[in-house]
């Protein structure tokens, strides 16, 4: 795979920051420390001091991918070291939010009750247009704040181009992606 | 000279299996000793000479359960492998390596699980996620069949192969169950349009993609090829064994890697044909992980059996089927139909072809290959008669 630096994206979100300032891991979004998270059956990311940033742009709209401030390459997950480098500086940076779809699924029950509810519902993975490696676990909508379980799963194709749009599920501001 | 100091050096000579069922009255660690034992019993070893346990990290019976019950005598040597199912043959690997280089001389790799009856892991919707875990389950990605299926669909659409080659894979399983008494699905046979009228678990996955829940218990013994002269039955030699863990690899959710299609069974494959005097041309018969269909395919591409992209055309004119096939796989009806135990059944799938008492036997197997999870880091084993 193609393992040059992306290009230069438009420089919209936090720049040059140092690194994240060693905080205690916390719990869920928006809960206090060590408080059990919200009262739902969904599942809820995990915050810690790695990916803060990411759900903090979420929040505001702006899809977010951590940076190494050595070599400006981008990696998800985050984490604290660039496997290019090997630095440990790092930043975030917003990304145009256009991808295209590279997989999805359609699951239907057994799951969990909360999941089960919605099923028949879509899982797509996106490849990000900033670097194709770049991939995310995501939802397609029909439209933005749409459900998950809306787009006739029979018309979702690989490689179709989307953008991400940011709905809020108990508490917490998912990225989901809409057909550009 | 060998291509490894492991080459041949060590042999499973005892093998065990409990009943396998939907539902064992038996706690675990009960199944886990009582095949403990009677793997030892099968090589002809006297459980006070065990000083080496291999298990799975995932293993609910420790070390010090087994130790305690079947009256083993001082360890000195105990390790656990992690990645779930990616670790079985690596549990064997583990124990042909304490014998071959003398940290111990009678080791013991077991797996104990009431999957069948206990809970779902994945219906836990409290408690931390993993790492990689966090950026796919709140998303509704929350099952392994779901994970597997991902990488499926973009399997089917890079290389063009079809749910019939997944059936194929299932049907073939499902034949070698029916003549497995002691399978689970023996006396269930799986026709082409059950499999294609059977309901969705994760599209493009239905039903009879996905493995059976089972309660059931396995275990193996490895001694060292000088010991293994004097044991009951005829030794299966480890020839090669080899663990893989590709380079941005994540377990289970392998999709943030370069090329998720490549995955850790083509690293494992790369040191195990390396440490081995035969190729994949010269494998007599295979028991490759199939916790879902789609990990064949996978598997077979990873281990070197056909060109990429070309397994789907490998399942065809009944390949992998016992009497007809080049390659039978999962002669005793494996985790589809006979039980899933993590793998460890393929195991002693592997032993008994050695020793030409499966109710598949492929005539005059000489060799077997054994493979763990594809998906997760992964190991394998080459068993030589
Ligand atoms: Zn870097």
């Amino acid at each position: 795979m193609d393992q040059s630096p992306p290009a230069r994206l438009p420089d919209r979100g936090p720049r040059n920051q140092p690194p994240p300032s060693p905080v205690p891991d916390r719990g869920p979004l928006g809960q206090p420390p060590g408080s059990p998270g919200p009262s739902t059956d969904f599942l809820v990311p995990i915050v810690d001091s790695e990916n803060a940033q990411f759900w903090e742009g979420t929040a505001i709209g702006e899809l977010r991918m951590q940076s190494c401030s050595n070599c400006d390459r981008l990696r998800f997950p985050p984490r604290p070291m660039c496997p290019y480098c090997h630095s440990t500086r790092r930043s975030w940076k917003v990304m145009s939010g256009h991808a295209t779809i590279w997989s999805f699924i359609v699951a239907h029950a057994p799951l969990p009750p909360a999941y089960a509810q919605m099923s028949p519902y879509n899982v797509i993975i996106v490849s990000l247009d900033e670097d194709p490696v770049l991939r995310m676990v995501s939802s397609l909508l029909d439209h933005p704040g749409g459900a998950v379980n809306e787009v006739n799963p029979a018309t979702i194709q690989i490689g179709e181009p989307v953008k991400a749009v940011f709905c809020e599920q108990a508490g917490i501001w998912f990225p989901r992606f809409v057909r550009a | 000279m060998p291509k490894s100091p492991l080459q041949d050096a060590a042999a499973i000579v005892g093998i065990a299996q409990s009943e396998f069922a939907k539902h064992l009255e038996p706690s675990e660690q009960e199944l886990a000793a009582k095949v403990v034992v009677e793997a030892l019993f099968d090589a002809g070893i006297d459980p006070s000479e065990v000083d080496a346990m291999c298990s799975l990290s995932m293993e609910s019976t420790e070390e010090v359960a087994i130790a305690s019950n079947i009256g083993a005598g001082d360890l000195t040597f105990f390790s656990q492998v992690g990645y779930g199912g990616g670790g079985g043959c690596a549990t064997v690997g583990h124990c042909a390596m304490a014998v071959a280089t003398g940290q111990a001389t009678v080791a013991v790799a077991w797996r104990a699980r009431k999957r069948g009856s206990g809970p779902r892991p994945w219906a836990k919707t409290s408690g931390e996620l993993a790492i990689p875990g966090r950026w796919t389950r709140p998303f509704g990605l929350i099952r392994p069949v779901d994970e597997i299926a991902m990488l499926t669909r973009r399997y089917m659409h890079t290389y063009g192969a079809t749910r019939e080659h997944l059936a194929n894979v299932a049907i073939a399983a499902r034949f070698h169950a029916n003549r497995n008494p002691k399978a689970t699905m023996h006396d269930r046979t799986l026709t082409r349009d059950e499999y294609f009228s059977s309901r969705w678990i994760s599209e493009p996955l239905c039903l009879f993609d996905n493995c059976l829940e089972s309660d059931g218990a396995v275990a193996v013994v490895v001694v060292s090829a000088d010991r293994a002269k004097d044991c009951r039955n005829k030794p299966a030699y480890v020839h090669s064994f080899a663990q893989g863990l590709p380079r941005q690899s994540q377990s289970m959710v392998n999709f943030f890697c370069d090329d998720p299609l490549k995955g850790p069974a083509w690293a494992c494959a790369r040191k195990l044909w390396a440490n081995a005097e035969i190729g994949p041309q010269d494998v007599d018969v295979a028991q490759i992980y199939d916790a879902f269909t789609p990990l064949v395919l996978l598997s077979l591409e990873g281990y070197g059996f056909c060109p990429r992209g070309e397994a789907g055309g490998f399942t065809e004119d009944r390949n992998l089927e016992w009497g007809v096939g080049r390659l039978p796989i999962n002669t005793s009806g494996g985790s589809l139909s006979e039980a899933y135990v993590h793998g460890f059944n393929l195991i002693t799938e592997g032993v008994r072809q050695i020793r030409s008492t499966s109710t598949s036997q492929v005539e005059g197997a000489k060799t077997c290959l054994v493979t763990s999870g594809e998906g997760v880091p992964t190991s394998a084993i080459l068993l030589r008669g």
